[in-house]
């Protein structure tokens, strides 16, 4: 099977595992709900016969009753006629509020009804007729109607045979049904249980098999993680030793080359004179890869801060004390600036120092030749990606540069002017890429040559969760 | 690898594992004409070795951080944890500017902390304000009577 699903895939099976057990569960279910309707039909069809049995035997009382009275003239022999009706009556409306959902049964049901309480009057005038007459012998009226009640409860025991039949059937076809549910229910039930555990299984098995591959894929992750975490600083730990080595000896040739500069300006001449400039030109040669590498170790030397020294920094006190100790080029360059809005923000104060240092100079270095340096700090609170950050700008005058060299500028060792324009080596801005970068921001730039640039830096509001 | 002035007024020991060092910071001495007598060791065990040996205390030490078997470090807390050199100046003189050095240094008893020039101009200069400050300018205790 294939080793990675998708979670398009991983829905999908478990959309049909879910269907396929609501499916076996409703299927289940239905079977004991017809299971326990068949047998209640069962049990009613039983009451059905007892009260149709009643009916009958109510009746036959009632005309047994009225035989014996015709006989003996005694009334003892004579049921209460009411509560016969009573009995016959009720009966009768059980029955057919049970037959009501076989439409079949009701027309026997409504004529047993009529002609039993025909039936019932029948007896009633009989013995009626009787009373009142005081005669031993029975008149024609009489008879016609003792005929008429045989006719009744002939026709009575013809249509509740019938209807018995009928109800027989039914019965037969509910015995049949609970039968055929009993016999196979069990079964049923094994194989939804078997089923159900097989797509357990199965589904687990995949489960597993994923949280595996999960948990595989992590612990690599880390793995390389770690180790790409050891070989930067591994190589932070070369580049430091290398820069700290390589400095000895350029010291050491600025000293020597140094001594016997001063050693030729003793015994000036014509000929010592170019002695004297190609050794002065080896000392500045070793002065400026000496100060290469020491802005270099600068930048080495930023490396992941303890997350225990992130504190609330007010930006503002730290571009007037940068301001304050730069009084010199300020004075000397008029240079303005300016704080607008929200400048706390949370980080390590000792990196944002040297990044606000970084930038005032850089603003400073690059000022107009025409026009005086005037510098816009601006702060303020923005959401990006629904993340909160602290967005800060710094805008300066100063001449700009195309704005193709955006990227470029951040770049270690990178310049836009020449060397003997402006001073440095590239590596303040790419110091800055990187203070902002151990923030988990980003710094970016927007520049117009002769118009000035406008850096604006991206920190997120909370750094200890970072 | 010592070398003896023969004229002793004043002595001072510099303690550096490097040759140029010596050398260059030998020239500078002579160049300066300071009235004093430069001795070098190489190591701090050599110059614990020098300061048991030699009967007379130096007016100044200048001690190189990083040395073979006992840095400057090491033997600069031992001087001034010792009763017998404790009052012996010990000027740190090191190719070190880390803040973390000079701090421990200090809180070592360091008399005070210079980094090494890097040109030879600078140097003469530096030795100059050394040999003048040290030698020339201070009292010093001798080490006599004192406890």
């Amino acid at each position: 099977m294939n080793k990675k699903l998708t979670l398009k895939q991983v829905l999908i099976l478990f959309l049909i595992v879910l269907s396929v057990l609501i499916t076996m569960a409703t299927l289940a279910y239905n079977r004991l709900v017809s299971l326990v309707e068949s047998t209640a039909a069962i049990n009613r069809s039983n009451e059905f016969a007892m009260k149709l049995e009643e009916v009958i035997s109510c009746l036959k009382d009632a005309e047994s009753g009225s035989r014996g009275f015709l006989l003996t003239r005694n009334t003892d022999f004579l049921l209460d006629q009411k509560s016969a009706g009573t009995i016959v009556h009720r009966n009768l409306l059980d029955i057919r509020q049970e037959a009501r959902k076989s439409m079949e049964q009701i027309p026997y049901i409504d004529s047993i009804r009529r002609m039993a309480i025909a039936k019932i009057d029948n007896v009633w005038s009989i013995v009626h007729t009787i009373k009142t007459k005081e005669v031993k012998t029975l008149d024609s009226n009489q008879l016609n109607l003792i005929k008429q009640g045989k006719v009744l409860m002939d026709s009575l025991q013809l249509t509740i045979k019938n209807l018995k039949e009928l109800q027989h059937k039914k019965l037969e076809i509910d015995i049949d049904k609970q039968k055929e549910f009993a016999e196979s229910s069990p079964r049923f039930l094994l194989m939804n249980i078997i089923g159900a555990t097989i797509i357990i299984v199965i589904t687990m098995w995949v489960i597993y098999r994923q949280l595996l591959f999960v948990e595989k894929a992590k612990k690599s992750l880390e793995d390389k993680i770690n180790e790409l975490d050891k070989a930067n600083r591994e190589l932070d730990q070369y580049a430091f030793t290398l820069t700290h080595h390589l400095q000895e000896p350029l010291r050491k040739i600025r000293l020597f080359s140094s001594r016997f500069e001063s050693k030729l300006k003793k015994v000036a001449n014509t000929e010592g004179e170019l002695d004297l400039k190609s050794i002065q030109k080896i000392n500045l040669l070793a002065a400026d890869s000496q100060e290469l590498l020491n802005e270099f170790l600068a930048f080495v030397n930023l490396s992941q801060p303890n997350k225990n020294d992130i504190e609330t920094v007010n930006v503002s006190e730290i571009i007037k004390t940068i301001w304050a100790e730069k009084k010199d080029i300020v004075k000397t360059s008029k240079a303005k600036y300016t704080i607008e809005g929200d400048m706390e923000i949370e980080g390590y104060h000792e990196h944002l120092v040297m990044l606000f240092e970084q930038l005032i100079d850089n603003a400073l270095k690059f000022k107009h030749p025409e026009r005086k340096p005037v510098i816009l700090f601006t702060g303020k609170e923005e959401m990006i990606d629904e993340k909160p950050y602290h967005v800060l700008t710094i805008s300066d005058n100063g001449i700009g540069f195309e704005q193709e060299y955006a990227q470029k500028i951040f770049l270690i060792f990178q310049r836009l002017n020449h060397k003997s324009e402006y001073a440095g080596l590239g590596i303040g801005l790419a110091i800055s890429r990187k203070i902002v970068e151990l923030h988990n921001g980003t710094i970016s730039v927007e520049s117009r040559p002769e118009k000035g640039s406008i850096f604006t830096i991206k920190i997120p509001i909370k750094q200890s969760i970072g | 690898m010592k070398m003896r002035h023969k004229k002793k007024t004043n002595l001072v020991v510099f303690a550096d594992d490097d040759a140029d060092d010596r050398l260059l910071l030998q020239e500078a001495f002579e160049e300066n004409n300071l009235k004093c007598t430069l001795d070098f060791v190489e190591d701090g065990i050599e110059l614990l070795e020098y300061l048991e040996r030699n009967a007379a205390t130096p007016s100044l030490i200048l001690l190189d951080i990083n040395m073979p078997r006992k840095d400057g470090k090491q033997i600069l807390q031992e001087i001034k944890t010792s009763a017998q050199w404790r009052h012996i100046p010990v000027v740190m003189f090191t190719t070190s500017k880390s803040p973390e050095d000079i701090r421990m240094c200090y809180d070592l008893g360091a008399n005070s902390f210079i980094v090494k020039p890097s040109s030879f101009e600078s140097l003469l200069n530096v030795t100059n304000t050394i040999g003048k400050y040290w030698v020339d300018t201070v009292s010093l205790h001798d080490g006599s009577n004192s406890y």
